[in-house]
């Protein structure tokens, strides 16, 4: 059977480009009639040329190329920073990073203002006042000296209020 | 100094910072003399051929970070040089506002008179037969024909299939030994 097999196959496979033994005759001569006139391209290079090769390339690359030095002062820079700094400035110039207004530095009319416009309740205050700021003793234990109550009533009592007492 | 082979050794001493220079003067030995003949036959003249040599080399060295390995190192180094070579000629056309054939044609028209050039007449003759050619069979027969270059890895630096590079190479041999026959 084995050998049957290997008899049935006639063809190994192997193809050959077409018009490859049409030409081959021609284009192995042209090579050969060719190569007889002339093998050598006729150039040649200086001689030493190829001994230095080496160093003279590497002087070319490894030669550090002079560093550019850029004046930090010059117009241009100068531009750039000023422009940074009044743009910094006017940052911390806009409203939107005003210093949290501090109880010290309040002045007295702007408090009354606020109150008298209304924005502050009772219990606002009330809830401002400590434990302390309110025991009775704080309302009761107010003296004022004679003096005091005379001019008080000098100033502000008329006598119409004394004829009602 | 030793001679680094291993490509893959090579490769990375040339991308590490320490061992860059030796292993780039390594790869000079290695390849001087090849890359100078493969771009000696494409621009002509020594001091050119000088020229387009270093620029390669100094290409090659600051762009090695930039190779991933895609390609034989060899192959991307061919293709270097085969590029500063045309690029080379291309801006020589432009300089003196002809076209390539042109400053091919010049180059050759030196040849005769260049010290670095010895071949004799005949030499001269297939030096003008190649001129005639387009670019890319110049290419494929200077680097068969001179080079010695097979054709797989010619193939990796042209970017161009076996088959088409071996019908290129066949025509270019027709063409020049025509040339050679009339003239």
């Amino acid at each position: 059977m084995k050998k049957n097999n290997i008899n049935s196959i006639k063809d190994s496979g192997f193809k050959v480009p077409k018009d490859y033994f049409s030409n081959l005759e021609d284009r192995l001569m042209s090579e050969i009639k060719l190569n007889q006139t002339v093998k050598d391209s006729g150039f040649k290079a200086p001689d030493d040329y190829f001994n230095t090769l080496e160093s003279n390339i590497l002087s070319k690359v490894s030669k550090k190329e002079p560093t550019k030095v850029i004046p930090l002062f010059n117009k241009k820079n100068l531009l750039y920073i000023t422009s940074i700094a009044a743009a910094v400035l006017l940052l911390f110039n806009l409203s939107i990073f005003e210093k949290e207004t501090k109880w010290d530095t309040l002045d007295a009319d702007t408090v009354e203002n606020y109150i008298l416009n209304g924005n502050v309740g009772t219990y606002e205050i009330a809830s401002l006042l400590l434990e302390g700021d309110i025991e009775e003793e704080n309302f009761t234990s107010i003296e004022f000296t004679d003096e005091a109550m005379e001019g008080y009533f000098i100033e502000n009592a008329n006598i119409e209020d004394l004829m009602i007492k | 100094m030793p001679l680094v082979i291993d490509e893959i050794q090579l490769i990375e001493e040339l991308k590490s910072d320490t061992k860059k220079e030796q292993a780039f003067r390594a790869l000079i030995t290695l390849y001087k003399e090849r890359l100078y003949w493969h771009i000696r036959h494409i621009v002509k003249s020594h001091d050119d051929t000088d020229d387009v040599l270093q620029n390669t080399f100094i290409k090659i060295y600051k762009n090695i970070h930039n190779f991933k390995g895609d390609s034989k190192l060899f192959s991307w180094i061919y293709r270097i040089a085969t590029n500063e070579s045309i690029t080379f000629i291309n801006k020589n056309a432009k300089r003196l506002q002809t076209t390539n054939e042109e400053v091919q044609q010049l180059a050759i028209n030196n040849l005769a008179s260049d010290v670095y050039f010895e071949g004799d007449e005949i030499q001269l003759k297939l030096q003008e037969a190649i001129a005639t050619l387009p670019e890319k069979q110049q290419l494929v027969f200077n680097m068969k024909y001179f080079e010695d270059i097979k054709y797989k890895e010619m193939s990796d630096i042209l970017e161009t299939s076996e088959g088409a590079l071996k019908a290129s190479y066949h025509i270019a041999v027709k063409k020049i030994e025509a040339y050679l026959t009339k003239n």
